[in-house]
């Protein structure tokens, strides 16, 4: 910022020292800028004016302060919503319910034959596999099963999936989703997957498979989520 | 088997099952090698390709038939809930025969909730009709459907089993369908329902049911479906705008 220069005051200038890390890409979106502790060590400065200068960048919404994690850069957003649109809108039977989100597992892995088809990339191409359990008052709603195209997404291995949700990393990405095919089938659930619902094993639950495209009509991800029946259930509105 | 990627053993043998079905050009009723073969093939155990299997059966990509193995399945019939065709229309536009038996066609005394969802006063007649639904031959669901009766005096003088209430609500009485709003969950088959469906009683199924508007956007009809999961898959399309 023009107005800030050598006289203003230290936390101004050091707010300007991040702001421009941040727009040069040295502290990429989805990532964690330097500790308190480090910024106070790096530019010799105490820590109420580190704090100072982060609170006026998380307040202007480019970082993202986490309790116990640090602050971490948010990027651009996406524009366009999806899940507002059209498709199946879910309905949880208890009101007022307090929606969360557990990531049980994010991995990196090869596509192998399956993902390589359904990405149109080759066999040990990487992908990466996200497992999230959604849950409404702490209890399972649902289990989401991801997997996106490392190449599509290259830094989502360093970006916690706790701090920014999928569609906000696809957003600092220029990853932009411009439809998606939904289907819905039911399927019996064994012990483990049972286990982590919290149902019988045995129990029947909604099987959601979506594929979601980008502008170029490239598959950018395949989610299968298995969501309990008992617990909700799904609107759709159609139209000639 | 390496149990890398954080994915269940389960999940990881599904893929190689449908990547086997994809390399090897396997057709709908065409057989899978044998569990053993496949056990050696992928270093797999008995019970995790069981569950993959079973896995690939409820998602319509596998049928298995007593003591003669496991086939590849034709696909699923798909049902997309944003369009309001009927479901002989459906069913034909996917190049399937649709099929339809009327278990009963009446007119009833609207109760209370179909008097809701029709916004028609309690007691007012309407037209029941129950119908079993087939696709190539086999039962898939049955669907309930209540008409208001108030445009369409007679219309259930025709024979369902042979022609479309849709269409007939479209060209003989110029009651089109422009929208709707359905609502999808899971339920289990009653003893009526099993028997229709030639399942058996507390066989999981959808349940679906809605309501239909006219172009002035008054609802004319409402219903209540149970649909095998087996036959039928629901599919949605999102856009951006």
């Amino acid at each position: 910022m023009a107005n800030v220069d050598y006289k203003s005051p230290i936390y101004l200038q050091l707010r300007e020292v991040v702001r421009s890390k941040i727009e040069e890409g040295e502290y990429p979106p989805g990532m964690a800028i330097p500790s308190e502790n480090e910024l106070s060590e790096m530019y010799g400065v105490n820590r109420l004016t580190v704090r100072n200068a982060v609170d006026a960048l998380v307040n202007e919404g480019l970082l993202r302060r986490i309790q116990g994690k640090g602050a971490f850069v948010v990027g651009d957003r996406l524009e366009r919503d999806l899940d507002s649109l059209s498709g199946f809108r879910q309905t949880i039977h208890e009101r007022n319910a307090e929606p969360g989100t557990k990531i049980l597992a994010k991995t990196r892995r090869k596509a192998g034959g399956k993902y390589a088809r359904i990405f149109g990339i080759g066999e040990d191409d990487d992908i990466f596999y996200v497992r999230r359990l959604n849950t409404a008052n702490g209890e399972p709603i649902s289990v989401e099963h991801t997997f996106i195209p490392a190449s599509k997404v290259p830094k989502l291995d360093g970006i916690d999936l706790g701090v920014f949700s999928l569609y906000e990393v696809y957003g600092f990405y220029g990853v932009s989703p411009v439809r998606a095919y939904e289907t819905l089938d039911l399927v019996t659930l064994e012990a483990r997957d049972a286990r982590m619902l919290g149902v019988d094993p045995g129990q029947v639950v909604l099987l959601f498979t979506c594929y979601t495209y980008d502008k170029d009509d490239d598959v950018i991800e395949y989610t299968c989520s298995y969501t309990r029946g008992d617990k909700c259930s799904f609107k759709v509105h159609n139209r000639a | 088997m390496k149990r890398k990627h954080a994915m269940s053993s389960r999940d990881f043998a599904t893929e190689l099952v449908e990547s086997y079905i994809q390399e090897q050009g396997l057709k709908p009723d065409d057989r899978l090698p044998s569990e053993r073969d496949m056990c050696s093939m992928w270093d797999l155990n008995r019970t995790t390709l069981r569950n993959a299997i079973q896995r690939l059966v409820d998602t319509g990509v596998l049928y298995s038939k007593m003591g003669s193995g496991t086939f590849v399945a034709p696909p699923k019939f798909v049902g997309n809930l944003q369009d309001v065709y009927g479901f002989s229309e459906s069913v034909r536009i996917a190049g399937r025969t649709p099929g339809s038996r009327v278990v009963f066609a009446t007119i009833q005394e609207a109760d209370k909730s179909i008097a809701r969802k029709l916004h028609i006063p309690l007691g007012t007649e309407v037209f029941a009709m129950r119908r079993l639904r087939l696709i190539d031959d086999v039962p898939c669901s049955i669907e309930t459907v209540f008409v208001n009766m108030e445009r369409c005096a007679g219309v259930e003088q025709r024979d369902y089993g042979r022609e479309s209430l849709f269409d007939v609500l479209r060209w003989e009485y110029g009651i089109k369908a422009q929208s709707g709003d359905e609502k999808i969950s899971v339920t289990t088959l009653d003893a009526a329902e099993a028997e229709l469906l030639e399942m058996e009683e507390g066989h999981p199924a959808f349940y679906k049911s809605g309501v239909v508007f006219d172009e002035n956007g008054e609802p004319f009809e409402y219903y209540r479906t149970v649909a095998l999961s087996e036959y039928i898959r629901y599919a949605t399309e999102m856009k951006a705008r």
